[in-house]
């Protein structure tokens, strides 16, 4: 549980994986150099809508200048006109003709009126004589009063001529006599002919050149003049438009959004506005932010994605490298799926979340058939029960360890049959609650292996054994031979010698003598010999005999203190087997007091019986060795498969074991144990 | 003149057998008066004889002569049994003794000292063959040990004791430290004092002192 948080941990801090580290490395290069190239791109992208404004400011301000042209060129004929000798002499008639033919030649229709009278004296729509208009149109009387005054404007607004039944507007001009005023002479010139002026010149598609008079009243305009002529403006403009010229943002007459720029003209009072649709003037920025968009967007998602490819590939020459860092996504998935052991996640009420390949082969399931289902379906029947209790109990207190420890585990496959498992169990704490990992290893192969170990094992035991006995037989028989047959011979050789005595002259009797002494040397020999091989006064006397005997004859040979106590009155009940185990090993550990243990004065051999348990212990005084001395089985004096070794393999063939005490100072005590089964004990 | 020495001889092996049989005959004043192949046979021929002597071998078919020596003690104690043996051991000797044979001669020395130990039994003594006779000194002068001490229990500590009883019980050093917490230096000494209060020498020593004083009983 601690190692996987640390491990969480780790993660965290490390970043989730090279890969999408050098991700967010050219992330962080990239982003700001493509901010820095929108900057750049819609600073050109106002520039040339700058542009589009200037432009369409100086078609504005060329087009006022047309205008004041126009008016003033009118003004000039008209300050001409007035002037006429026969005005001052009252021909109106003449001056009728002389304005006829200004008037036809300019396309303009003049008209002189007299404020007295307030009629027209002279209009050159009518023939001379004809039917004259009683007095003057509004906006005309408006002008009319107007230009009387110095510096001011000289032009009315818009009006329907009456007569020629056209939208005019009229340049006036007050003809003075003798200090005083005596007609009003005005050029009334139609609106086409301020349409034409914006005919002739370029305006570019999208744009709209409107002319507005001083009462918001359309003078001409580039589209639809016609319709447009003589109507009113919807929004109050001239009031309160800059005089100075401006800019301005509305919906046009046809319903467009619009930018405009306008001047003042100077010496109609009119505005000249250029309006260009939003669209167009948007246009470089729209255009700008498509290209820079596509751009700027494909080499990011083209950057990300090598630097993610290429991520993967640095993960990996990262691993080469010896450098530590997570696996990537890929690395784990192929870690889970091809884990050589089963792995199953499964959530807090026992519900399998996760799975690998291993385990759906291993169950024989498919993966659908177990996600989501209880886990317990992989258990055997019998054992169900208790494994769900065993689940909660470990949900309410998880830790890494193994499961069932001591006990044999079963996984039940999809068509029944059972295989054993073993199964380790991990706690996982995650953001969707607590899961137990549990990884599921089938032991099948290494039972069958441990198996067939114990059976060679026990094999081996059994071959030893039965070689320990045979080999004892063997001596028994060698023994029983030497002893009993040969030595039977000698004997009645001897005695046969004997009897030569009488047969024979004193030489010949010194001669067998000899013969004799040589004889019973022999037997002599061949008595030890037996008795080292297998005295059989184990069997003959008993064991306790037979060992007192050797120890104190041992004891005798090398003069050591012997001391041999028995407490086990029914030694003898033993079998072959133990009681020959226990005579070898005091042998054993006597010849090994003998070899090795200095200044050893006194041996003790004990044999007891505790529980069942034949206990022999065989001390000696001499000088021991230093149990942590780190070479102490194999050094000194309990060398050699013959001694210490040789021991403890005749008492594990019996099922028993040998402990060895020693001290320097204090001697060295060898404590066997022979558990005692009740067929162990012969009849 | 004396009345010879009456003798039976019984072995199972037939080649000695005859060689002890000349050896007998070729003394005047001794008499044969029967041999036997195997114990039984023998402890019937004694009972119906009664010789002055019996030498009978150990190692003998149907019963083995200290067998035969221990009847005879009973049925007839007159008769003066003697072992004539190939076994050395001395444990075959005090057997023999105890069960009550009054000589025991070794095979290989028989044809030179068997008539002589006969001799001497008859006179009324007791015949060792001298090649184990060094043995039995050695013996006697090692074994039987009075070495229960006359020391009391009482004068052991707790602990002395405890630890006394647990080695009686058959317990290393280093079980005993486990047992008893404390360290195997501590039960070493422990052990030593003990020992030297008691006045024991050897583990054996000490499980005797125990039996007597009936600790076993308490473990």
């Amino acid at each position: 549980m601690v190692s996987l948080q640390r491990y969480a941990t780790a993660i965290h801090s490390k970043g989730y994986s090279v890969r999408l580290y050098v991700c967010a490395v050219v992330a962080a290069i990239l982003i700001p150099a493509l901010l820095l190239g929108a900057w750049i791109a819609s600073i050109s992208a106002n520039a040339e809508r700058a542009a589009l404004e200037r432009n369409a400011e100086q078609m504005a301000r060329g087009i006022t200048a047309l205008i004041d042209h126009e008016i003033a060129n009118t003004r000039g004929v008209l300050t001409a006109l007035a002037s006429s000798s026969y005005l001052g002499t009252g021909d109106l008639a003449t001056f009728y003709r002389q304005a006829s033919a200004v008037s036809h030649q300019l396309g303009i229709q003049i008209v002189l009126r007299d404020p007295y009278l307030d009629q027209q004296v002279v209009n050159t729509a009518v023939p001379w004589g004809g039917s004259v208009l009683r007095g003057p149109q509004a906006e005309l009387r408006t002008a009319e009063l107007q230009s009387l005054r110095p510096g001011e404007l000289f032009v009315s607004n818009v009006f329907r001529g009456p007569l020629i039944k056209q939208y005019v507007v009229a340049v006036l001009v007050p003809v003075m006599q003798g200090g005083t005023l005596a007609y009003y002479l005005s050029a009334g010139i139609t609106t086409k002919k301020f349409s034409e002026i914006l005919s002739n010149t370029q305006i570019p598609a999208l744009w709209y050149v409107t002319i507005v008079d001083r009462n918001d009243v359309v003078v001409a305009r580039s589209h639809r003049h016609d319709e447009f002529t003589g109507t009113k403006l919807r929004n109050e403009f001239a009031s309160t438009a800059s005089p100075s010229g401006g800019v301005n943002t509305g919906v046009s007459r046809e319903g467009i959004l619009t930018h405009w720029i306008y001047r003042r003209s100077e010496a109609s009072g009119w505005f000249i506005s250029v309006a260009i649709t939003e669209s167009v003037l948007n246009a470089p920025m729209r255009r700008a932010f498509v290209n820079f968009g596509a751009a700027g967007g494909l080499l990011l998602v083209v950057a990300l994605a090598m630097a993610y490819h290429w991520g993967g590939r640095l993960a990996q020459s990262f691993g080469a490298l010896g450098v530590d860092r997570s696996p990537t996504n890929e690395e784990f998935r192929i870690l889970f799926e091809s884990a050589p052991n089963g792995v199953l996640v499964v959530d807090n009420n026992g519900l399998i979340v996760l799975l690998n390949a291993r385990m759906e082969q291993k169950f024989g399931y498919s993966r659908a058939e177990l996600v989501g289902r209880s886990l317990e379906m992989l258990v055997p029947e019998r054992f169900r029960r208790g494994h769900s209790d065993l689940r909660k109990a470990f949900a309410q207190a998880p830790s890494t360890r193994p499961m069932g420890a001591g006990r044999e585990l079963f996984g039940q496959r999809k068509d029944g049959s059972e295989f054993p498992i073993e199964i380790g169990l991990n706690p996982i704490s995650t953001n969707s609650g607590n899961l137990i990992m549990a990884t599921v290893v089938d032991i099948s192969a290494r039972k069958r292996a441990a198996e067939r170990l114990a059976g060679a094992v026990a094999e081996r035991d059994d071959l030893r054994r039965r070689f320990l006995q045979a080999q004892e037989a063997e001596r028994l028989r060698l023994a029983h031979e030497l002893h009993d047959q040969t030595g039977q011979s000698l004997a009645a050789v001897m005695l046969g010698l004997k009897r030569m005595d009488t047969r024979v002259d004193e030489a010949g009797r010194d001669d067998l003598r000899v013969l004799r002494g040589l004889l019973e040397q022999m037997g002599k020999s061949l008595h030890h010999v037996a008795w080292e091989l297998r005295p059989a006064s184990i069997d003959e006397l008993g064991l306790a005999t037979a060992l007192a005997n050797y120890i104190s004859e041992w004891g005798a040979q090398f003069g050591i203190e012997t001391d041999f106590h028995c407490g086990d009155a029914r030694i003898n009940d033993l079998t072959d087997e133990v009681r020959t185990t226990v005579y070898r090993v005091v042998q054993e550990a006597l010849t090994n007091i003998a070899k090795h243990a200095r200044n050893a004065t006194m041996a003790s051999v004990l044999i007891d019986r505790n529980d069942g348990t034949l206990q022999l212990t065989i001390e000696d005084n001499g000088t021991g060795f230093e149990e942590d001395a780190p070479s102490e089985p194999s050094d000194g004096r309990y060398r050699g498969g013959l001694g210490l070794a040789g021991m403890r393999e005749r008492l594990s063939l019996i099922g028993g074991d040998l402990v060895i005490e020693s001290s320097v100072e204090g001697g060295s005590s060898i404590f066997a144990r022979i558990p005692l089964e009740k067929e162990r004990l012969s009849a | 003149m004396t009345r010879k020495t009456r003798i039976v001889l019984s072995d199972d092996h037939p080649i000695v057998l005859a060689g002890l049989r000349n050896l007998i005959e070729a003394e005047t004043d001794f008499e044969l008066v029967g041999e036997a192949s195997n114990g039984l046979q023998a402890l019937k021929l004694i009972r119906e004889k009664l010789p002055d002597v019996a030498v009978i071998d150990i190692s003998m078919p149907e019963l083995n002569g200290i067998s035969v020596v221990r009847r005879l003690a009973d049925e007839a104690p007159a008769v003066r049994v003697m072992i004539l043996t190939l076994h050395e051991d001395r444990a075959y000797l005090k057997q023999a003794l105890e069960a009550g044979a009054r000589g025991y001669v070794l095979k290989r020395s028989a044809a030179e000292n068997l008539i002589g130990a006969i001799r001497a039994v008859m006179v009324g003594g007791l015949y060792v063959d001298p090649a184990i006779v060094g043995q039995v000194f050695e013996a006697n002068s090692g074994g039987g040990r009075q070495s229960v001490g006359k020391a009391a229990i009482r004068d052991l500590t707790e602990r002395e004791s405890e630890v006394l009883k647990l080695i009686v019980s058959g317990f290393t050093n280093k079980e005993i430290a486990r047992k008893l917490d404390v360290g195997v230096k501590s039960v070493e000494t422990y052990k030593t004092r003990g020992f030297q209060k008691l006045e024991l020498k050897t583990r054996a020593d000490l499980v005797r002192y125990a039996s007597a004083q009936g600790w076993l009983a308490a473990i």
